[in-house]
């Protein structure tokens, strides 16, 4: 397990070199005397991908050094898929209403018990919004609540 | 003008009614986000820059800095209490800290830890107020290739020193070259990389990269487990260090001070190792090297001493040559840029009162911290008893606010949310997040003096080897690269055993 993820992660940089160090071939290397945009990301693309072909070598010898372990997945993950849906619905529902959720969720990893669950992330969203918005100038959005806002 | 005409100039820039203000504000939040785990000093001042946007550059860095050094005040609090570093830096302060506060002595440790850096981070900034403009007048002389290699030596420094091993770190760091080419060509203007998203045109906001990497990020790590958290519960009599205790410790300070004063200027140094390395050199020369982590004072004065001292130090190379050595002063750098100051070399014509304004202010700030802080710890070990599940909630809650009111728009969140993703990945399989936003940052400043040094010189990479100070400043890079070796017996006595 611990050997896979260290070479999961070393073909994951490998591949973000090659992507850049095409991306510098299309965006034409040039010459040293006359060097073009995509020169100096095409060195670090050569560069990362040797250094990740370095690592792999090293993770399946099980020479990369010492890690934390993934302790409870699922926390992290809940919150992470939240913040996903946070994104693409912050614009449409509203600062308050995905605020409330977002933070009820973190709580809710964090075993909260349901009654001060749902006070406290009201009241962050809300007591959030009044300072943020009408205190400090920045601008939130309003979404389904514009009315009551 | 002569060094105190400089100095006094200075002060009444950093003495006016609202840069006191901003900078006692610095100051408390520095110390409220060191004692409190989850934010650090950069995740807290990259929150903090958007707010910074309407105020005078000089208030903002003021401001911003008394975030960076107020938070090693605070930082050895948690530790000496609770065993929890607040920050990094304070790590090694648990060793000592926490076995004196065991053994009834945690007053006198608080008090030694705060005294201890108050020394340090005043003589740390007699050294930048002398040191700078020095450095500051003979860095005029550099080239593009003097530059470059200066800036190839400090990203070499920021992977050698990060504490994780040198090919993760060069993996960061050019992974950092490469996010920093996305946006527009610095030499020509074309767009690269941008996959035809206009959002993508200027660049990957730092701000929202930091406070994903910084904030985000360290949330997600403590989501794993709940931790159940337990002060030290101790009546906090005698917060001021008897005789015997400064008879035992004067010298560690000084020595913690020094040392981290030179660590701290260092690219990619600072305040961390600064502390690992105080703590291993009094160890060293200490005649009870045995007793050290059972509690003795010397144990908490040298590292509290040195990363302080380093703290301030690092503004050295941000003042005088532009390069950012970490995370926090990188922010600081980001928010000069945002107030169209360049930092560099010219930064002490072209904005005097700036320059030494920021220095005066760190001296007000270091007497505000004193007389702040031990009346004060009361007060932050109540603040410590609220559970980490509301901070938790509250600092996600601020980070997505923070975001989002860059540009105004959920595209910032989203960015946010992914480097905090990746951030926390990266956590994981120990990749030093440094290096990378260290490369991030210098990458166009590397790439612009690489093209410029290759055109002046007919694309001659030689070049950089015919002239003397690029040449030294490349072999320091290169037998940095060449002793990997000597990092790791530098780290076997490093650490200390306990």
């Amino acid at each position: 397990m611990r050997k896979t993820g260290e070479i999961v992660v070393g073909l994951c940089f490998a591949c973000v070199g090659l992507l850049f160090l095409t991306g510098a071939v299309k965006l034409r290397v040039g010459v040293p005397t006359e060097p073009q945009p995509g020169f100096f990301p095409f060195i670090d693309g050569v560069i990362l991908v040797a250094l990740s072909i370095l690592f792999l070598i090293q993770a399946w010898g099980g020479r990369t050094g010492e890690r934390e372990a993934f302790g409870q997945m699922k926390g992290p993950a809940l919150v992470v898929l939240t913040l996903i849906l946070y994104v693409a619905t912050l614009e449409s529902l509203g600062y308050v209403i995905t605020t409330a959720i977002l933070a009820a969720v973190v709580l809710k990893v964090m075993k909260t018990k349901p009654l001060v669950l749902v006070l406290t992330s009201l009241m962050l969203a809300v007591v959030s919004y009044l300072l943020f918005d009408r205190l400090l100038g920045v601008t939130l959005p309003p979404g389904l609540l514009a009315a009551f806002l | 003008m002569g060094f105190f005409e400089n100095l006094a100039g200075g002060f009444s820039v950093a003495l006016s009614a609202s840069n006191i203000f901003y900078c006692a504000l610095g100051a408390l939040l520095g110390t409220a986000i060191g004692v409190l785990p989850g934010l650090g000093p950069p995740a807290t001042i990259a929150l903090l820059l958007p707010v910074t946007f309407r105020m005078e550059p000089v208030s903002a860095v003021i401001m911003l800095a008394g975030i960076f050094y107020g938070a090693m005040y605070g930082g050895s609090t948690t530790s000496i209490l609770l065993n929890i570093p607040g920050e990094a830096a304070s790590v090694i302060t648990c060793l000592d800290g926490y076995k004196m506060a065991r053994n009834g002595r945690a007053g006198a440790a608080l008090g030694m830890s705060a005294l201890g850096s108050f020394i340090a981070g005043t003589l740390a900034i007699l050294g930048v107020s002398l040191m700078a403009p020095t450095l500051a007048s003979f860095a005029l002389k550099f080239g593009p290739p003097e530059y470059y290699c200066l800036v190839f030596l400090g990203l070499m420094m920021a992977v050698y020193l990060s504490e994780e091993s040198v090919l993760k770190g060069l993996m960061m760091g050019i992974l950092g070259l490469l996010l920093g080419t996305i946006g527009l060509d610095p030499v020509d203007g074309t767009p690269r990389f941008t996959l035809g998203i206009s959002r993508l045109t200027d660049g990957i906001d730092f701000v929202v990269m930091v406070m994903g990497l910084f904030g985000l990020a360290e949330i997600l790590c403590n989501l794993e487990a709940s931790e159940s958290r337990e002060i030290f519960k101790t009546a906090l009599t005698g917060l001021l260090p008897t005789r015997d205790d400064w008879r035992q410790s004067w010298t560690a300070v000084l020595r913690g001070s020094f040392l981290g004063f030179f660590i701290g200027v260092l690219p990619g140094g600072g305040a961390i190792i600064s502390s690992f390395a105080a703590y291993a050199l009094e160890k060293r020369l200490s005649k009870h090297p045995d007793r050290f982590g059972k509690g003795v004072i010397e144990g908490v004065a040298a590292p509290e001493s040195a990363n302080n001292a380093a703290s301030t130090s690092s503004f050295i190379p941000l003042l005088t040559l532009g390069i950012p050595g970490n995370a926090s002063i990188a922010m600081i750098f980001v928010a000069l840029m945002i107030h169209g100051i360049r930092p560099g070399p010219l930064l002490l014509q072209e904005h005097p009162n700036l320059f030494w304004g920021v220095i005066a202010s760190m001296y007000i700030g270091n007497v505000l911290l004193l007389g702040l802080n031990l009346p004060l710890i009361g007060f932050w070990v109540r603040m410590l008893k609220v559970p980490y599940r509301y901070l938790a909630a509250v600092v996600v809650v601020v980070c997505v606010i923070g975001a989002y009111s860059v540009n105004n728009s959920a595209w910032d969140v989203g960015m946010m949310v992914f480097f905090g993703i990746l951030g926390y990945l990266l956590r994981k399989f120990a990749f030093p997040p440094s290096p990378f936003i260290l490369a991030m940052i210098l990458g166009p400043m590397l790439e612009k003096t690489l093209q410029q040094s290759l055109i002046a010189s007919g694309g001659d990479f030689m070049t950089f080897l015919n002239r003397p100070i690029s040449a030294s400043l490349l072999l320091a890079a290169c037998l940095l690269m060449l002793t990997p070796l000597g990092k790791r017996i530098w780290k076997k006595r490093r650490l200390p055993q306990d």
